[in-house]
């Protein structure tokens, strides 16, 4: 079978072999010197004559073991590389469980609010129930409202357990912006007091609601909720509209059953507090958005540009990391200025971002599938809804999904970046991102190697 | 007196008895140098069978020329041994030699 990804003790075992027939020729090379040394001289008509073939087959054999020594370590270099990335993963997965435990107590806090046995004290219908294996059952509740989510069923309960949860369920659930509710019922409005342990979503499906209304009557940002809290109920039959500020409407998918993704919804300030600002930090500088298909990606806002790298990187190959851009592979940086934006989207720069009026918002796409240069705008501007490229699996990743980091700097500072280039990071407001700076858009970036 | 015996020089053109085992020195050499190579193509087809990507096109595009470059290197050694194997050297030696002085 042919993988892209090898075993890495694979790779050892064969510079094992190379090394060992590296000794050999140069085991050779030292013989091919003895026969020309032991030659007799003969008034010079023979021993020098072998003497210099013995140097000359010692060089040659000497040459060829010399790149054998490197490719060698070439090979172990690679099997470190994979084994790192291996590592990387490892640390991944406990991550994502960490996540998936939270999400299995979300699932347990949400049967709880139900009032369905197994919930979080595990308490059944009699002293011998629930088995062991059946307080797994609201994880599996959980997890099946999960799946809907994520394949988008209608009526599936919308809600958002946590933001880092899986980005998809994030989109869904969590607008960045506070989106207006123009009631077209009459019915009043009700009100529930928070209790701890509720969140969001369990509210929203035991009152028969869908998180959007539930954050849109109550001016909600995020999904955080704290107990005491109390939360306007509003009629099911309440439409949420859109309003100022309201996000772009995503646009059906041009294959048709796959539905364009607004990441316009993607919420970053977690990434902007705690871990895209630091410099030095070896964090995922951004959050992750799974994915099958060929996801269209599209433009959140009115912007252009800055960079983009369409170099068609094979899927996870990761052996060289500044050829593969640093891992991000496919990517691009879209920059978005605070003044070219409607006033709903500045009011999200301003308010959720901290730009400013001569700020932009810099947003970076990575693992993008590739040929998406062909069909960029000539101009490069893009709109909302502008479709950028499609999600893909290139550079450092473990399956198709697409990184989003971004950055709030001077508007321009990307050009700015010009007098320095080959620095292989690209800097915004204190913040970096690594970057292999390409300039296929002729905006005249240098490239850094 | 119409016989006398002079010393006289006469070359003397023959293969060094040392040439043989220098020739056969190479050529097992060159045998072993085969060896190494079979070896190396085999680690270079097992990599190739199993792995591809970037970095496997990259490790191979340049191990990939190695093997050919180590069957050169045994060819060499062959044509050598074949040089050495052949090669002569020529002495000059006195002897004696009985030559007829006609009489004057």
């Amino acid at each position: 079978m042919v993988r892209i990804r090898v075993d890495p003790a694979e790779l050892r075992v064969a510079a094992r072999e190379i090394e060992e027939a590296r000794r050999g020729y140069l085991g050779l090379a030292e013989r091919s010197v003895r026969v020309g040394l032991e030659a007799p001289s003969y008034d010079g008509q023979f021993g020098p004559q072998v003497r210099a073939i013995g140097l000359e087959g010692s060089a040659r054999l000497r040459s060829l073991a010399d790149r054998l020594a490197e490719q060698a370590q070439e090979l172990l270099r690679i099997a470190d590389n994979f084994e790192s990335v291996d590592q990387q993963a490892q640390q991944g997965l406990a991550s994502w469980r960490e996540q998936m435990i939270g999400l299995q107590q979300a699932g347990l806090r949400f049967m709880d609010g139900l009032g369905l046995p197994w919930g979080s004290d595990g308490a059944g219908p009699g002293d011998d129930w629930p088995p062991d294996w059946a307080r797994w059952i609201p994880g599996l509740w959980f997890f099946w409202w999960l799946y809907l989510q994520l394949n988008g069923q209608e009526g599936a309960l919308v809600a958002a357990p946590s933001p880092t949860a899986t980005a998809e369920a994030t989109l869904v659930a969590t607008p960045t912006m506070t989106p207006t509710l123009e009631p077209t019922g009459t019915a009043e409005p009700r009100s529930y007091g928070v209790q701890p342990g509720d969140t969001l979503w369990g509210i929203a499906a035991n009152h028969g609601l869908s998180v959007e209304q539930l954050m849109g009557a109550n001016g909600l940002a995020s999904d955080l909720i704290y107990p005491g809290q109390v939360l306007i109920l509003p009629d099911p039959s309440y439409v949420a509209e859109s309003g100022v500020g309201q996000m772009p409407v995503p646009e059906t998918g041009a294959e048709g059953s796959v539905p364009a993704v607004d990441f316009g919804s993607v919420r970053f300030e977690r990434g902007f507090n705690s871990q895209i600002n630091d410099p030095n930090s070896n964090a995922h500088n951004g959050i992750d958005v799974s994915g099958v298909g060929v996801i269209p990606i599209q433009s959140s806002f009115n912007g252009q540009i800055a960079f983009y790298w369409d170099g068609g990187f094979d899927n996870g190959d990761v052996s060289d990391t500044l050829e593969d851009n640093y891992g991000w592979g496919n990517s691009m940086i879209v920059e978005y200025p605070y003044a070219d934006q409607s006033e709903g989207v500045q009011m999200i720069f301003r308010d959720q971002y901290g730009a400013g009026e001569d700020d932009s918002v810099y947003l970076m796409y990575g693992h993008l599938g590739t040929g998406f240069e062909a069909d960029l705008p000539p101009d490069l501007q893009v709109q909302p809804g502008t479709v950028l490229a499609r999600m893909g699996d290139t550079g450092y990743t473990t399956g198709p999904h697409l990184h989003l980091s971004a950055k709030v700097g001077p508007s321009g500072d990307v050009g700015a970046r010009e007098s320095e280039p080959g620095s292989g990071l690209w800097e915004v407001s204190g913040g970096w991102y690594q970057w292999q700076f390409v300039d296929p858009a002729g905006l005249g970036i240098v490239p850094t190697q | 007196m119409p016989y006398t015996t002079v010393i006289v020089r006469k070359a003397r053109t023959f293969v060094p008895r040392e040439a043989s085992a220098a020739a056969a020195d190479l050529r097992a050499m060159a045998s072993e140098g085969r060896e190494l190579t079979t070896r190396l193509r085999a680690v270079s087809t097992q990599l190739a069978s199993s792995w591809e990507g970037r970095s496997s096109v990259r490790f191979l595009d340049g191990f990939q020329g190695q093997p050919p470059a180590g069957d050169s290197s045994a060819l060499w050694f062959d044509a050598q041994s074949h040089r050495v194997s052949s090669m002569t050297v020529t002495t000059w030696e006195t002897v004696p030699e009985t030559v007829w002085v006609p009489e004057s």
